[in-house]
């Protein structure tokens, strides 16, 4: 841990105090608590924490700032760890990874040395032939393919996920994004800051490490800043995404926010950018910025004796860190004929640091296994930026940092709809129009000077404030870039051997890109698609400038004909996690929903509904359970619960002109205290819904739906009653009410002695409707018959579901009471030939087709769908819905609902229900089939599982008690045990 | 007569806690789930109520708002504005003809507007709601909010709105009492449990807990 730690740095990140003990590929390291685990090995004299991509190249630290991917390790429950900006944490054991048998014995290093069989684009040339062996290309490719590997027998880790608003949010923390956010904090906004790291201050906190005046400016704001309660500052916070109306995606360790920004700003800063050269991507090669970053936030040496690549002041300023860490500087190299000031040079003239003018790095010379580096080939370029290799020399280093230029953090400003432009002067993208509402500061405009980006950022702090009200005050001008540019336009120094890398995540080199172009991709997002650069997880942070460059000056372009490629969300990968959030999955259950649980019900889904499929008794199986259930209805009675039915009130003086309208049937004659089935139909005359509408008064109907078009009938009423300016008054009262469905020859004897209403056949004819009391709850009763028994519908508000329903069950258990469920139910409808809206209909099923014309009145004056039927009345039908059966002995494979009909090699129709009935003792069910294989009697053919084909023959519906006699008349049967 | 015990629709999940429990309006609800002393601590910080057992109606039609006047009640002027009713409750416009109108744990006057024991005029309906009821306190119910609605509910603005919580369609209402945030929660019963279950762990996460009707109506809990 002490090999390459500095003594404490003025604004260090670490906490001495504290070490911290972890294991790195089962080698046992300590750091301090606040080290990332890159500065933790770092500081350890680890070199080398991970391999490259496809040449499984050994890799270090390059940016130490999340923009590359060199250093992802995993811990055994999460990966994709970027050990560039993950604290280290006490006891845990981290694995590099994309090897295969650890870091440094890694079987598949030597893949580098097939590399000339794996030239761009290789996968999309070969293994296509011979085809058989594609799977196992394929096979190959995916175990190769990857960054870490998904333990998918880890718990899920349910993260939270929440919502945030402010006026104006700031994205980043550096001297101009906190300008920024003061200057429209005083204005009165809500001003969040956001920054992907872990301390405020961006590149206050690194790039001006030694400087006091700097100090004392992040001092003066961050002491601002914490006396204004409308400023909140999230750190290790990142903007991952900006969408439509400034909703901002932000991310951090645990959660992704939802915010809602009035304005944003966004003063990201800029991502340095690598100089293209032989072995640019070897341990020991780095950013400037990471050097300086190495050694400001975690005291860390970056290397004991280094070659500075600069083409900026801010290199210069790198090296000054680097000599007062005590790094031996070897050489600055400078691709530029002279630095911009003088000055710069003063303090390497003093310490004897040569100074290369013009020259750039030809070539990183690479230590035993390449794991880190021994020196670099400078050469002199020419004018042309050509290098000049016969005047090649070589230096000896274990270090190189690279500062050659910047590019600015704009992913935001491209989401949000901004453009950015290539400017020529400065060799960076400015922005050239931003959307409204949206601004930038900082280096994102080209602004470097530390005062300069404080001006800028107050601009649009200011700027912002106005955007969302609260700034009536003068906005000041924009600032500008004053003096050399610092972005140098074309650092790529390539060599005709070896590798120079121009995207490291994905392992593009300088070749790569003009070979592309060679082969005719010569567009960037050809080139993008086709070499895969920018599209690893950096997604191009720092490879996206050099390839248009290269791809540029290849094609005789300049930058802005080539153009760039699209910014996508997100600006770093998001875990599947914080994008699933706790993932709310809605359900709803009914009213009796614990006395199913307590009776061993098994459930089934219903829309959000829970609903009991079927009660199996104690090692009973599926099917007994359910043919149990039908018999008991059919001989005794049982009880369903049915609350989960669209129950809807229709109240006022159009309420029977209403329904007219908006159902197929005849409703306005209907007495009170009579049910009568409504069926509705869509504008093309397609079923999409039924149910039944009992009139409790001349004004008031109580109408129910199907489990799952509740919803959907009610908006529909609401729609139609606002068009026909229909006086009606409305409710959706399908969760207010439970319900369940008493029935069987014995619930009339049950349910006498639990009610105040009238029960004989008189007092209460079938398809009658009474309000009542039931077991002292205030109830509807109506008298239906869906599953073809007499029987009681019994709807009470739900808080009385749970009381009525163990009331009934208390009353019928000397009847044999039994609840079923649905999957009974389905049976026991299907023997009555009564159809399910959405089963036995589809989306193109007219009431006609499904054999429902005896509901539809077409002399009504007018209902929804009618202009259709009238149309669809004079055409030909194509299919009907008819009933079938098997034969008695029939004892081959049963079909399934949608099994298809068959007539040669014509498909005419398909099943949408069947089953074996109980009652009936055979099977039996419902299809569609072609018009002239309706006829009763026809034979017609059902394909089943395995090619079978099974022969089923059209039958008349209603298969059992075809006269209803069971359901509207009394066939109670006296019943001595009963209690 | 109604002579049939009521239940909450959180009624089992309730039951898993462990609660003592108490009587309002022929609804078993709970009085307290721990030392009253802390539960009213956790009602300034982050507390969970089921109080579903006050009574509640929804009134509909073009003479509701006459027919509420008539009753003595103020008329909300203005849609998803709210009246406090006069010994407890609640009366909100949530329609132009719409009001939805909640008691307290005593008192008949939401069944007074049902129109319970006499008719109705007509253009005035009234509809059961047999909502599931919760009130969310204190000042960390914003982040328990902030993880289940989209709404901005820290907007001095806030009265009452319908949303979207955990998936739920809410209506919610802001009330601040004793200088904390306190907010009524109202959603269909079938979805009770399920919301329940979903705040209640979220809050717990948030440092708060369950607690009981006692904490809001202390002398009212039989």
């Amino acid at each position: 841990m002490i090999r390459d730690r500095l003594p404490p740095q003025p604004r260090e990140w670490i906490d001495r105090g504290r070490t911290i003990d972890f294991q790195f590929e089962g080698g046992s390291c300590t750091g301090f608590a606040g080290d990332c685990i890159s500065s933790a090995l770092w500081a350890s004299g680890v070199r080398m924490l991970g391999r490259s991509f496809k040449y499984h190249r050994p890799r270090g630290i390059y940016s130490l700032a999340n923009h590359d991917v060199n250093d992802v390790v995993e811990d055994g429950v999460t990966t994709n760890i970027r050990a560039d900006v993950t604290q280290i944490c006490s006891g845990a054991s981290y694995q590099a990874v994309n090897t295969f048998g650890g870091l440094k014995k890694d079987s598949a290093r030597h893949i580098e040395h097939l590399s000339r069989m794996l030239p761009v684009g290789f996968y999309y040339k070969a293994f296509h032939t011979p085809r058989k062996l594609f799977p196992y290309w394929e096979r190959k490719m995916r175990a190769m393919a990857g960054l870490g590997a998904i333990n998918p027998k880890l718990p899920r880790a349910r993260t939270p996920k929440d919502y945030d608003f402010c006026d104006v949010l700031v994205v980043g923390a550096g001297p101009a994004g906190l300008s920024a956010s003061i200057a429209a904090a005083e204005t009165g906004a809500s001003v969040l800051v956001v920054d992907e790291n872990l301390h405020p201050g961006g590149t206050l906190g690194y790039q001006w490490n030694s400087d006091a005046s700097a100090a004392r400016r992040f001092a003066q704001l961050m002491g601002k800043i914490s006396s204004m309660p409308n400023v909140w500052i999230r750190t290790a916070t990142e903007a991952a995404g900006l969408y439509a109306d400034n909703w901002v995606a932000l991310i951090d360790s645990v959660r992704l926010t939802k915010l809602r920004a009035g304005a944003v700003i966004v003063a990201a800063g800029c991502f340095e950018q690598p100089a293209v050269f032989k072995n640019n991507d070897l341990p020991g090669v780095m950013l400037a910025s990471a050097a300086q970053r190495l050694i400001a936030r975690y005291a860390v040496k970056p290397f004991q004796r280094g070659i500075v690549l600069v083409a900026n002041s801010d290199g210069y300023c790198a090296a000054q860190d680097l000599l007062r860490a005590g790094v031996q500087l070897a050489a600055i190299v400078d691709l530029r004929k002279s630095p911009e000031s003088p000055e710069l040079v003063q303090p390497f003239n003093a310490a004897r640091v040569p100074i290369f003018q013009q020259h750039a790095i030809y070539q990183a010379r690479h230590a035993s296994g390449k794991q880190g580096i021994i020196g670099a080939v400078i050469c002199p370029i020419d004018d042309a930026g050509k290098t000049v290799t016969e005047r090649a020399f070589k230096l000896e280093c274990d270090g190189i940092a690279v500062s050659v230029g910047w590019m600015p953090a704009d992913g935001l400003i491209n989401q949000a709809g901004g453009k950015m432009k290539y400017s020529e002067q400065l060799h960076q993208y400015l922005p050239e129009s931003l959307p409204e509402k949206v601004f930038a500061a900082g280096r994102v405009n080209g602004v470097y000077h530390l005062e300069a980006q404080l001006a800028d950022g107050r601009r649009a702090g200011l700027a912002a404030a106005a955007a969302v009200g609260r700034n009536n005050g003068p906005v000041p001008e924009q600032a500008r870039h004053e003096g050399p540019s610092p972005n140098h336009p074309y650092p790529v120094f390539p060599h005709p051997k070896g590798k120079a890398f121009v995207d490291l995540d994905e392992d593009v080199q300088y070749k790569d890109i003009v070979n592309a172009v060679q082969e005719g991709f010569d567009s960037i997002e050809l080139i993008k698609r086709y070499t895969t650069i920018g599209m690893g997880p950096s997604q191009g942070k720092l490879a996206n400038m050099n390839g248009v460059r290269i791809l540029a000056k290849t094609r005789h372009q300049t930058v802005t004909q080539t153009g760039t490629t699209t910014s996508r969300p997100f600006y770093h990968p998001v875990p599947f996690g914080h994008l699933a959030g706790r993932s709310f999955h809605p359900h709803r259950l009914t009213a009796m929903h614990s006395r199913h649980q307590k009776a061993g019900a098994q459930f089934m889904p219903a829309g959000a509904w829970h609903r009991p499929a079927y009660y199996p008794a104690a090692g009973q199986g599926r099917d007994d359970a359910i043919l149990a259930e039908v018999k008991t209805v059919r001989q005794g009675v049982g009880l369903i619960d049915v609350g989960t039915l669209g129950k809807i009130e229709v109240c006022g003086p159009d309420a029977a002109e209403f329904l007219e309208r908006l159902y197929t049937g005849r409703f306005a004659k209907m007495r009170p205290g009579t049910t009568r089935y409504l069926l509705m139909c869509d504008e093309s005359g397609v079923v999409i819904d039924d149910g039944v509408a009992g009139r409790l008064a001349e004004d008031r109907f109580y109408v129910t739906a199907t489990t799952t078009g509740a919803d959907a009938v009610y908006r529909e009423m609401q729609r139609w009653a606002i068009i026909w300016g229909s006086s009606v008054t409305l409710a959706n009262v399908t969760g207010q009410y439970a319900a369940m469905n008493l029935a069987g020859p014995y619930s009339r004897s049950i349910l006498a002695n639990l009610t105040d209403i009238k029960l004989d056949q008189d007092a209460f004819p079938y398809l009658g409707i009474r309000e009542g009391v039931v077991a002292g709850a205030p109830a509807r009763l109506m008298r239906v018959g869906f599953v073809g028994e007499l029987g009681y519908e019994i709807h009470v508000p739900s808080q009385f579901g749970g009381h009525v329903w163990d009331r009934i069950m208390q009353q019928g258990a000397g009847f044999g009471i039994k609840p079923f469920g649905v999957e009974a139910q389905r049976i026991l409808r299907l023997e009555k030939g009564h159809i399910i809206i959405g089963q036995d209909t589809d989306g193109l099923s007219s009431p006609y087709e499904a054999g429902m014309d005896w509901a539809v009145k077409m002399d009504k004056p007018f209902f929804v769908g009618q202009r259709s039927l009238q149309i669809i009345q004079k055409r030909p039908l194509q299919r009907a819905l008819v009933g079938f059966t098997l034969p008695t002995d029939y004892a081959g494979p049963i079909p399934k609902e949608c099994h298809l009909v068959i007539r040669g090699d014509q498909i005419t129709g398909r099943v949408t229900s069947v089953a074996f009935s109980p009652s009936l003792n055979r099977v039996l069910g419902l299809a569609y089939v072609a018009k002239d294989q309706s006829g009763l009697g026809t034979k017609f053919t059902i394909r089943v599982d395995g090619r079978k084909e099974v022969e089923a023959e059209v039958v008349k519906t209603p298969f059992y008690d075809p006269d209803s006699r069971r359901q509207s008349e009394t066939v109670e049967k006296p019943r001595e045990a009963a209690a | 007569m109604t002579t049939a015990s009521r239940q909450s629709p959180m009624h089992d999940a309730l039951e898993h806690l462990h609660p003592r429990w108490g009587q309002v309006n022929g609804m078993s609800a709970v009085a307290s789930f721990a030392d009253p002393q802390h539960e009213s601590a956790l009602c300034r910080t982050l507390a969970l109520a089921d109080v579903s057992a006050l009574p509640r109606t929804l009134l509909k039609g073009p003479q509701a708002a006459a027919w509420i006047q008539r009753q003595g009640l103020s008329v909300p002027p203005k849609i998803y504005a709210h009246e406090a009713i006069p010994g407890g409750g609640l009366l909100i416009r949530t329609g132009a003809a719409e009001f939805f109108a909640e008691g307290a744990v005593s008192g008949d006057a939401v069944e007074r507007l049902a129109g319970e024991g006499a008719t109705l005029p007509d253009g005035v309906y009234s509809f059961p709601r047999q909502d599931a009821a919760m009130l969310l306190s204190g000042e960390k119910s914003f982040d328990v909010l902030a993880q289940t609605c989209g709404y901005n509910f820290r907007q001095p603005e806030m009265d009452f709105i319908m949303s979207r919580i955990a998936g739920v369609s809410c209506s919610i209402l802001r009330e601040d009492r004793d200088r904390a945030p306190l907010f009524h929660i109202w959603c269909d019963a079938s979805y009770g449990t399920y919301l329940w279950e979903t705040l209640l762990e979220i809050s717990r996460e948030a440092g708060g807990d369950a607690v009981g009707m006692s904490c809001f109506f202390p002398t009212a809990i039989k």
